[in-house]
């Protein structure tokens, strides 16, 4: 049997490079490069995918793809390490050159293609935003920018040292074919940007729901206090996309844990509209 | 095909060409009871018991099993372990719930290859019920004491006589190859087959699954589940004992260095219980909301059918004597 028809088995990749992220220490990108190049050829993923990271020893995790399809030769993953998480903490204890497992990409991804056209509205909070930052790598890669509309990124975090992919951001700021508007909850001395909740800001920037989609992704709080700005916009609940997290251990459907109603995170998502999120979380999830 | 028939007296002949197939799970008796085990040449297979305690399910997806293993950096798949032949005397319920588990398992997109590889290894024989237990509601859940789905071979013990009929192309190769070992029923044994299963069939207390699908499809508030899981221990034997379950969790083990997968429950406290602390189904409402609404409307919604085969396992094994049967019943009230 080959590797491909064993869904369980991992692709054996090597740890490249290790950014640290955050002033906390506690955010890191991984960038993997597969140990074989077949496996490279072979992984094809499209943004808000994720995969399964597995550390021999420690076990495995489920972590959305932080990098572009069109960032060749490598796949990166930020990783937030949880003191009671222990396959974070292994992962974040390794270094370059140091080998991990890697299953995927897993889930269904942003319906990027079916939104060629449109408006994008792209909102991330914390380090909810690595499967976001994938997507606007994609979409303002210079083969692919002209395929959209206008395109307006908010990103929140706590604070100025909890901002991830610092140099990325102050780059996209830069350029004029995207808007972008970034927050943290409270500022330092040296923060000339602007202080408040993501949600708030929403409403401040206020983006035309015309031929517009949005891309949300945040921790559980503050997606449930953007909904209600999105709407009163005006973007209708099948036009806001969101990605969901679960815990996992198969990643494919079968070991039943990762279900939100009667679809599962892992194999129907994890990226939903919000009517899709309605109509899953109705009979009580 | 049709039916054919072994006399018991010759029941150590059927054996004999199971046998020569390979290894032969069946019902043996232990100090327990009758249970699914290895049969012999020697052994005559014992077709007295109503149920096996544990479910058949175990046969094709063990308790525990490596998926994996590592050397080093180096991860490679598991070996096969040791897969059955056949599987005989499993009862109509655990038949027609291996075809919902293998629903899961082997779906369009991923083949799980250790399910697959021990299913279609084995010649799966059920025996028809020919008396119901105090907790069985079968007919109520999609079976029958007599119900042949799952299987591929479905027999019934009438006393003097063994009846079998095939179910899929590999049961009828099975008895074609061996069609030495048959011989033609008698109307009177067919007749006497029908009564057994209508005589099982009427002795079963019959619960309204359609009704409560129905009713769960609009979901139920949070006070109803508080309700019926307040004496739950969260042991999770409703889970293990279930022949439908089939939740796991995958695991490193670092003396044998294999990837293991063991059965899992989502009546645990700590099931989906994430790395940051975060647990969605933190109370135990919530997580038998997420067991019976599993069974009887996710799975209906999926697969157009319930999760349930009306063993009865659960009932008989719940210490707190949590009935399925009055759940399916309380939320239609």
């Amino acid at each position: 049997m080959s590797r491909t028809a064993n869904p369980y088995v991992p692709y054996k990749v090597r740890i490249e490079k290790v950014t640290v992220e955050n002033d906390e220490r506690d955010l890191k990108t991984f960038r993997l490069a597969f140990c074989d190049p077949s496996d490279g050829a072979a992984f094809s993923h499209r943004c808000g995918q994720f995969a399964m990271l597995h550390v021999p020893g420690a076990g495995e995790i489920p972590i959305g793809i932080a990098s572009s399809p069109l960032d060749k030769g490598y796949v990166e993953f930020t990783v937030k390490r949880y003191p009671t998480g222990s396959v974070t903490t292994a992962l974040h204890d390794l270094s370059d050159g140091d080998t991990i497992g890697l299953r995927g990409p897993l889930g269904n991804g942003f319906p990027l293609d079916a939104l060629k056209g449109k408006n994008l509205l792209v909102v991330g909070g914390g380090f909810a935003f690595t499967t976001l930052r994938a997507a606007i790598r994609y979409l303002l890669h210079d083969s692919v920018r002209k395929d959209y509309g206008d395109i307006t990124i908010i990103y929140g975090a706590r604070s100025p040292g909890e901002l991830l992919y610092k140099q990325e951001l102050a780059e996209w700021q830069k350029r004029s074919d995207v808007q972008t508007h970034i927050t943290v909850d409270k500022g330092d001395a040296s923060w000339k940007g602007r202080e408040g909740f993501v949600p708030a800001v929403v409403s401040q920037v206020a983006p035309s729901p015309a031929n517009a989609h949005c891309i949300v992704c945040g921790p559980p709080i503050m997606l449930k206090f953007t909904m209600p700005p999105l709407l009163t916009l005006g973007f209708a609940p099948e036009a806001i996309i969101t990605s969901q997290e679960r815990r996992m251990s198969c990643g494919i459907g079968k070991c039943g844990r990762c279900n939100i109603g009667p679809k599962y995170v892992c194999k129907d998502g994890p990226v939903f509209t919000y009517a899709q999120m309605m109509e899953m979380e109705k009979r009580g999830e | 095909m049709a039916t054919v028939a072994l006399d018991r007296k010759n029941s150590k002949k059927l054996t004999a060409a199971l046998l020569r197939l390979g290894r032969v799970r069946g019902p043996v008796k232990d100090e327990t009871g009758v249970v699914l085990g290895d049969l012999t040449s020697k052994s005559d297979p014992v077709l007295e018991y109503q149920n096996f305690t544990l479910p058949a399910k175990r046969e094709f997806f063990p308790q525990c099993e490596a998926v994996a293993k590592f050397e080093g950096d180096n991860v490679r798949e598991a070996a096969d372990g040791d897969r059955a032949a056949v599987v005989f005397g499993i009862r109509p319920c655990d038949a027609l719930a291996l075809s919902h588990v293998e629903r899961v398992f082997c779906d369009e997109k991923y083949a799980d290859p250790y399910f697959r590889g021990r299913r279609d290894a084995a010649l799966v024989i059920s025996l028809a019920c020919d008396k119901a237990g105090p907790s069985c509601f079968c007919t109520s859940a999609g079976g029958g004491p007599a119900s042949a789905k799952g299987a591929d071979i479905l027999s019934s013990n009438i006393g003097t006589a063994l009846l079998f009929d095939s179910v899929t192309a590999k049961g009828e190769s099975f008895l074609k190859k061996n069609k030495g070992l048959f011989r033609k029923p008698t109307a009177a044994e067919l007749t006497k087959r029908e009564k057994q299963a209508a005589d099982v069939s009427r002795r079963m207390k019959a619960v309204d699954t359609a009704a409560a699908v129905k009713s769960l499809a609009a979901g139920r508030p949070a006070a109803f589940w508080e309700g019926i899981s307040e004496t739950c221990l969260s042991c999770g034997a409703c889970t293990f004992l279930c022949p439908t379950c089939h939740c796991f969790d995958l695991r490193d083990d670092i003396g044998t260095g294999a990837r293991l997968r063991v059965h899992d429950a989502c009546m645990f406290a700590t099931f989906v219980t994430e790395a940051s602390g975060h647990n969605p189904r933190a109370r135990k409402g919530e997580r038998m909301r997420q067991r019976v609404m599993h069974k009887f409307s996710y799975a209906p919604e999926n697969y157009d059918t319930v999760f349930c085969v009306g063993c009865g396992r659960c009932v008989e094994a719940c210490p707190s004597n949590i009935d399925i049967r009055e759940t399916l019943a309380g939320v239609t009230e």
